[in-house]
C-alpha cells in the first residue's frame, strides 16, 4: 500500500511557543485516520501543513498524493453561488466540459441528498445542509486525500451521525484516504481505522490505535472501552495542562 | 401583522422626507417674495421655464452633450480605475505605492483638473472629460482595491487548498466579492461626476448644460440657471434610482433571498 502523506520530526513555533515537537505520523493509500487530542493543541496546524497552508520549522513532509481536498470547520461556500455552482467552482479548472462539470456537482449533490436545493443560495440553507456541501465540493474533485478539520463539530449530534454515517460509507466505497481532526472521541471511532492520539504542548503523537471493523460500531462493548481508554489518555494531558498552568 | 406596521413604518418616513422638501421649496418661495425675480426667481416662475425648455426642445442638445461627456467619462474611470484598484488590490505593493498618490490627487480641488485640461487640450469636450476621469479614478481604483483586500480570507484559504486558477479566482470569488463596494463607488462617483461635469463645461466648454448656464449668467436669466440646476439635480437622482440601485439590487440579489 501507498503511503500518502509521512511526517518526520515535524516542529512549528508561532511567537517563540513550541506548538509541535518531533511530530511524526503517517497515512497510507484509503486509510481513513484521526487525529485526537485537546482543543488548540496543535490538530488543525498539522492539517494545515500538511496541505501545504502552513510552513514548518523543521521536519520533513512526504507527500504520495497529487490532488487534496479540505473540509475546513466552517462550510466556506461562496456566498454569491448556489450549491451547485459552489461545486462547480471547484471543478472549472479541472473538467473543460460545462455539462460534464454540472452533472459531476449534481452526482455529488445527490450523494449528500441535497439535489433539490441545487438552486440555493448558502443563506438559504441550514447550517448542517452548507457542510454536506462543503463535503460535496470535497468529494466532486475526485481527490486522492481528503482532509477534515473538525468539520461536524458545529452540527447537533444526531445530524452529525447522520453525516459521518453516509460519509463512511461513501469513504469506503470510493477508498478514499482521509485525515480526520477531531477532539470528539466517539467520532473519530465511528469513522477511523486507525487513531493518533496527541499530547499538548508542544504537540506529539502520544498513541497510535487500530480500529476494526467491528470496533466502530456503538453496542460494540470494545467501542466503549476504547472510549474509555482515550478520555483517560486526555484527561491525562488535560490534568497535565491545568498543573503547568 | 408585521408587514402592516413595517409598511406603516415606510409610509412615515417616506412623508419624513417629503415633509423636508416641502419645508426646502416653501423656503424658496418665501425668499422669493423679498427679492427681485433676477436675484430669486419663485418655484413656479423656474418651473414654467423649465417646462418651456422642455417643451421647445432646448434641453435635449445640452443635455445629450452633458450626458455623453459623463458617459465617456465615467466608462473610461471605470476600466482604468478598475485596472489599478484590481491590481493594487492583489499585490500588496501596489496598493501602498498607490494610496499616497490618491490622497494627494483627492486633495486637488476639480477646478485645478478643469484649468490644466483648458490649457493643455483647449476648449471643447476634453476638460469636462478629462476632470470627470481625475476625480473619478482614484475612488474607483481605491474602493476596489480596498474591497479585494478585504474579502474573507478564509474563501481565498478554501480556493488556494482547491488549486483554484487565479482566472477562475478573479470572477468567481474576487469579481462578486467586490461587486458591493463598486457600485458604492460609482454612486459616489457618479454624484460628484454630474457636479463637476458642470462645472468644467461652464469654464472649458462651448456646449452642455455648464454651458447653458454660463449663457444664463450672462444675460442674467436666473430662472434658466434654476431650471438647468433642477435638471442636474434630476439627472443625479435618476442615475442613482433609476441606474445604480437597481443594478446594485440585481448583481447583490443572493443577499436578499431569504
Amino acid at each position: 500500500m501507498r503511503t500518502m502523506v509521512k511526517l518526520s520530526g515535524v516542529e512549528k513555533t508561532f511567537n517563540s511557543l513550541k506548538v509541535i515537537k518531533n511530530l511524526n505520523f503517517w497515512v497510507l493509500e484509503g486509510e481513513v485516520v484521526s487525529l485526537i487530542g485537546l482543543s488548540g493543541c496543535g490538530k488543525s496546524t498539522t492539517l494545515r501543513i500538511v496541505a501545504n497552508l502552513e510552513k514548518t520549522d523543521k521536519g520533513t513532509i512526504n507527500r504520495g498524493f497529487k490532488r487534496l481536498a479540505f473540509i475546513f470547520q466552517e462550510p466556506r461556500l461562496l456566498p454569491w453561488r448556489t450549491a451547485l455552482e459552489n461545486i462547480v467552482f471547484v471543478l472549472k479548472d479541472r473538467i473543460s466540459n460545462k455539462i460534464e462539470r454540472q452533472q459531476i456537482a449534481l452526482h455529488y449533490l445527490k450523494l449528500m441528498k441535497l439535489d433539490q436545493f441545487k438552486n440555493y443560495y448558502p443563506d438559504q440553507l441550514s447550517g448542517g445542509m452548507k457542510q454536506r456541501i462543503s463535503v460535496a465540493r470535497a468529494l466532486a474533485i475526485n481527490p486522492d486525500i481528503i482532509l477534515m478539520d473538525e468539520p461536524f463539530s458545529d452540527l447537533d449530534f444526531p445530524l452529525r451521525l447522520l453525516l459521518i454515517d453516509s460519509l463512511q460509507e461513501i469513504l469506503k466505497k470510493e477508498s478514499k484516504t482521509a485525515i480526520y481532526v477531531t477532539h470528539d472521541i466517539r467520532d473519530s471511532l465511528l469513522l477511523s481505522d486507525r487513531i493518533y492520539i496527541l499530547t499538548t504542548k508542544p504537540m506529539h503523537v502520544k498513541e497510535e490505535l487500530y480500529i476494526s471493523t467491528e470496533m466502530k460500531k456503538m453496542s460494540n462493548p470494545k467501542f466503549l472501552e476504547l472510549e474509555e481508554h482515550i478520555i483517560n489518555l486526555l484527561k491525562e494531558d488535560s490534568l497535565r495542562e491545568g498543573e503547568n498552568k | 401583522m408585521d408587514k402592516a406596521i413595517d409598511r406603516r413604518k415606510d409610509l412615515t418616513n417616506w412623508l419624513k422626507r417629503l415633509s423636508g422638501i416641502v419645508v426646502l421649496f416653501g423656503f424658496w418661495e418665501v425668499l422669493s417674495l423679498f427679492f427681485p425675480p433676477v436675484i430669486v426667481p419663485s418655484v413656479e416662475r423656474v418651473f414654467l421655464t423649465f417646462s418651456q425648455l422642455l417643451l421647445r426642445g432646448e434641453l435635449w442638445l445640452p443635455l445629450s452633450h452633458t450626458v455623453t461627456r459623463v458617459l465617456m467619462g465615467v466608462g473610461l474611470s471605470i476600466l482604468l480605475g478598475g485596472g489599478v484598484g484590481i491590481l493594487a488590490g492583489l499585490v500588496k505593493g501596489i496598493y501602498e505605492a498607490i494610496k499616497p498618490v490618491v490622497v494627494i490627487i483627492e486633495n486637488i480641488p476639480p477646478i485645478v483638473w478643469v484649468i490644466v485640461a483648458i490649457i493643455w487640450f483647449g476648449l471643447g469636450a476634453i476638460p469636462p472629460v478629462f476632470a470627470i476621469i481625475s476625480l473619478a479614478v482614484p475612488i474607483i481604483s481605491v474602493h476596489l482595491a480596498q474591497g479585494i483586500r478585504d474579502i474573507d480570507p478564509s474563501l481565498r484559504e478554501m480556493a488556494h487548498s482547491f488549486n483554484v486558477k487565479i482566472s477562475t479566482k478573479l470572477y468567481h470569488l474576487y469579481l462578486p466579492a467586490i461587486t458591493g463596494t463598486f457600485f458604492s463607488a460609482l454612486s459616489v462617483g457618479f454624484g460628484l461626476t454630474w457636479r463637476v461635469v458642470v462645472m468644467a463645461e461652464f469654464f472649458g466648454s462651448m456646449s452642455g448644460i455648464g454651458n447653458q448656464l454660463n449663457w444664463a449668467r450672462f444675460n442674467l436669466e436666473t430662472d434658466k440657471a434654476f431650471a438647468y440646476t433642477i435638471l442636474v439635480v434630476s439627472l443625479g437622482l435618476m442615475t442613482e434610482y433609476l441606474v445604480i440601485r437597481p443594478l446594485q439590487n440585481w448583481a447583490t440579489r443572493w443577499r436578499i433571498r431569504k
